[in-house]
């Protein structure tokens, strides 16, 4: 009995270190995990700040006994992206949040991989000439070679993590107005082709603006030319008239540039612009480059404007060549900055005209001595200017006229009284 | 049976055996009387024997709850035939620890409808910092994206064909838009400030590279003073910009920018010292923005860069562009004020910096400078050429002049002089440079004679 009570004993106390090692154990990993106690819910009013979706409305109350035990934010981090997705939504995470998270951390792994490439931006030294293009635009090829082959990778990685596209996600994110896929329309297979002509043609096009360095003389502009053109006849292999025109109206430069500056006095209807479009772009492709043009480019030119007035009709047609001159642009600056009426833009520039008509008149008349000539001349600029000031008010024509080259090409001056 | 004594011997037994283990219950034993010897031992094994069992069993429930928590842990983990490492783990090791209510935890948890409750909640479950720097960003961004869009509440962005006057116009409602745009950026930029102390949008724009184009410019000035400065700059552009923008300006037009940039000067004076306020005007200042365009093929020093921008400073007025053509009293006006300001640079410069100053101001030589620049060539080449078209244009005027010759010989002379000066341009610049620079900027050769003629030869 006396033996058996010893080995009990003897048992007690090796359980004991056991036990008691086991506790200790227990204990450290609880320290380390158990910092969170109670979720501390912020309940003063006064230094609210409300978020954009606000979340459930009670839970500011609940205060989770499981969080009294031991969650921490490193049981869910793991070394994986899809794990982690899945453990942040294991417990609950909003998608939107989700994506926040994964969105903001692949962007930064990918900066980080970037970073060794860049070379730093230079301090501003304000004696430094030029423009601030260079500046910002120093980087080595290697360095934009990455740019896009990690742009590739990081939007390949958020399709396959997250099943969303970078650029619509961050446009959402930022409150851009959401871009029309201009592709979309197309069979998937065609799509996956133009997106990939597509996207080397904005490699190529950013090459030749970083080689200008901000400066875009007729050197720059004949290539970039000829890269539209090769993009256009690309397209034109894999997609049809109709949507490659689709395609080319909502995205080529010639597009925009009608939608922002050239049409700015003309209201095109959807046909109207698209058949411009059509003649600029049939007319740039006349251009070779150089200052060159195709050999037979005015018997294709006059064919082009043909099916542009027969398109638009005669009268509009007429009003769109006024749209593009740049005295009737003027004019219309004009009228919008002193609140004029249109009625007396069209009176002006109607003025234009027939004093221009005068003009040419005056030069082809063979009568006339050169004396007589230029005096002929001034006598019409100076009564333009009356009939001009009449219209325009003096103050405008003031300001009018130092933008009114045409009525310096009449005469050099005016003679007589004013 | 325990009588009284033997029951208060044990329970000092077990209060020793508590306090200091085997060799206190072996004197307890061994205090015990004889009679009771047997008995004791019986009690002494039975509780040792409940005492094996109690302890076993915490022994079994320890470990059985260590267990739990670790297949807790690797349910959570879900590991992946395609594995992409993320940024947490290339910086530092991730210690993969968890508990056992890790899975019950639910996000809503921390959801709060305040921010700052929001920010707590996710530090207490010791949520990173960046990583609630990136929740916290997002969320603020996307809250500002819809203040943002219902400035834009008629936009239809697929109509290719309207045509869209956003950035020209004097009334254009684009104009009042971008100040609230700029007002909305500067609130959340605070709003992130206030909730993190920093504005961590920014600090991603510097990881990634991109530098903004005012802070390079106000960064000799402290962060309190470069803000003061950005808000004196946006309540007055938003005076100027309208008048900037109208492309048909009058004198009086001009006269009122000339008047708010002074006022904006002044109020700029309030806030920066003089050598501050002298640094912001070689930064920031419209004279000294156009110096920079005007100087370019000069590559002025600091100091000359400090000294042009001062005469043109005093003489700013004068030398104001002149846009009325007939106006010769203003021209004549401006004229000498521009030959005035010369005469003081020779003086200044020097003969040498002079002439390059002065070639500087040539269109044509800053044209080859961009285009040998762009070639990666020697833009001692441009000055080369300068050199000839100087030359060449001396000699159009002695041939022009000379009575002795008739138009014929006059026109043959000239040809002669471009075709000279084409072969010359050619063996300096290589055919693919001159080629370009034939287009951009060597349209001096014309004046000398048209290519036609020359083609005719």
């Amino acid at each position: 009995m006396r033996t058996l009570a010893i080995i009990s004993i003897g048992l007690n106390v090796v359980l004991a270190a056991v036990v008691a090692s086991q506790w200790r154990t227990e204990k450290k990993v609880a320290a380390a995990d158990a910092t969170p106690t109670v979720v501390p819910v912020q309940k003063t009013q006064s230094s609210f700040i409300a978020r954009r979706s606000g979340g459930p409305k009670v839970e500011t109350l609940v205060v989770s006994n499981l969080l009294e035990s031991n969650f921490h934010w490193r049981s869910i981090e793991a070394e994986d992206y899809r794990a982690y997705i899945a453990n942040l939504r294991a417990i609950g995470c909003p998608e939107d949040t989700i994506r926040d998270i994964i969105i903001a951390d692949v962007d930064k792994l990918y900066a980080r991989k970037l970073a060794p490439l860049r070379k730093p931006t230079e301090d501003f030294k304000f004696w430094k000439t030029g423009n601030s293009f260079s500046d910002y635009n120093n980087q080595s090829d290697e360095y934009y070679k990455a740019q896009r082959e990690f742009a590739k990778e990081k939007r390949e990685l958020l399709k396959q993590l997250l099943g969303v596209d970078y650029e619509k996600e961050i446009s959402k994110q930022w409150g851009y107005p959401p871009a029309k896929d201009p592709l979309e329309n197309l069979a998937p297979e065609t799509r996956d082709r133009a997106r990939g002509l597509t996207e080397k043609f904005s490699e190529q096009q950013s090459d030749i603006y970083r080689k200008a360095r901000g400066h875009i003389d007729s050197t720059t502009q004949d290539e970039l030319r000829s890269l539209r053109r090769q993009l256009h006849e690309d397209l034109a292999k894999i997609m049809g008239p109709d949507e490659l025109l689709d395609y080319e109206v909502r995205t080529s430069d010639i597009a925009r540039n009608m939608k922002y500056n050239e049409l700015q006095a003309f209201d095109a209807s959807e046909e109207e612009f698209r058949a411009i479009f059509k003649a600029k772009q049939a007319a740039e492709f006349l251009q070779r480059g150089e200052g060159k043009a195709e050999p037979d480019w005015q018997a294709q030119y006059k064919r082009e404007r043909d099916e542009l007035k027969q398109a638009l009709g005669e009268d509009r047609y007429k009003e769109y060549e006024r749209a593009k001159d740049g005295d009737y642009q003027n004019l219309m600056r004009l009228a919008e900055a002193r609140g004029l009426e249109s009625t007396v833009v069209d009176q002006v520039y109607q003025m234009r005209d027939e004093a221009q008509k005068a003009v040419s008149r005056v030069r082809s008349d063979q009568s006339l001595d050169a004396d007589q000539r230029a005096a002929a001349l001034a006598a019409i600029r100076a009564e333009t200017e009356k009939t001009v000031v009449a219209t325009l008010g003096e103050k405008n024509f003031k300001t009018y006229k130092r933008y009114a080259y045409w009525l310096r090409n009449i005469a050099p001056t005016t003679v007589g009284p004013r | 049976v325990f009588d009284s004594e033997n029951r208060r011997e044990l329970q000092g037994c077990i209060r020793s055996l508590n306090e200091s283990g085997l060799l206190a219950v072996e004197g307890c034993v061994k205090r015990g009387g004889e009679s009771q010897r047997a008995m004791n031992t019986r009690a002494i094994v039975l509780i040792s024997f409940l005492g094996n069992i109690g302890l076993l069993a915490l022994a079994f429930h320890l470990k059985a709850a260590r267990s739990s928590a670790l297949s807790a842990e690797s349910s959570l983990a879900v590991s992946s035939a395609s594995s992409s490492t993320r940024l947490a783990a290339v910086e530092t090791k991730v210690e993969f620890v968890t508990n056992d209510v890790t899975a019950e935890f639910r996000w809503r948890q921390v959801e709060s409808r305040d921010y700052k409750a929001y920010i707590a909640n996710l530090r207490t479950i010791g949520c990173p910092e960046e990583t609630i720097r990136d929740i916290i960003a997002a969320d603020v961004t996307k809250l500002y994206a819809q203040k943002r869009r219902a400035l834009y509440p008629d936009l239809k962005p697929d109509e290719y064909w309207k045509k869209d006057p956003s950035w020209r116009g004097v009334n254009s409602p684009e104009l009042e838009r971008q100040t609230k745009l700029r007002a909305l950026d500067k609130e959340k930029s605070a709003l992130l400030k206030e909730l993190l102390g920093i504005d961590p949008i920014k600090e991603r724009q510097k990881e990634n590279g991109y530098v903004d184009y005012w802070d390079r410019i106000y960064g000799f000035l402290s962060e309190e003073k470069q803000q003061q400065v950005r808000d004196i700059s946006d309540q007055f552009d938003q005076k100027i910009q309208p008048l900037y923008r109208m492309q048909m300006r009058d004198e009086d037009d001009e006269k009122e920018i000339r008047k708010l940039l002074r006022e904006k000067l002044a109020a700029m004076a309030s806030v920066l010292s003089p050598q501050e306020l002298e640094q912001y005007e070689l930064r920031a200042s419209q004279i000294a923005t156009q110096m920079r365009y005007d100087l370019d093929g000069f590559e002025p020093t600091q100091q000359e860069f400090q000294e042009i921008y001062k005469l043109r400073k005093q003489r700013e007025e004068d030398l104001a562009y002149v846009y009325d053509q007939d106006d010769n009293e203003a021209q004549a006006k401006r004229k000498k004020a521009v030959d005035e300001v010369e005469e003081q640079l020779k003086n200044m410069l020097g003969e040498q910096r002079f002439a390059e100053y002065k070639r500087a101001q040539d269109y044509s030589y800053k044209e080859l400078v961009r285009l040998l620049e762009r070639d990666n060539l020697p833009t001692l080449l441009a000055a080369k050429v300068h050199e000839w078209k100087t030359g060449s244009e001396d000699a159009v005027k002695r041939i022009r002049n000379d009575p002795s010759l008739t138009q014929e010989q006059r026109n043959e002379a000239l040809q002669a002089l471009r075709a000279e000066a084409e072969d010359a341009l050619t063996r300096q610049l290589g055919e693919k440079v001159f080629s370009n620079y034939r287009r951009n900027g060597g349209s001096w050769l014309n004046n000398i004679a048209s290519p036609r003629e020359v083609r005719r030869r």
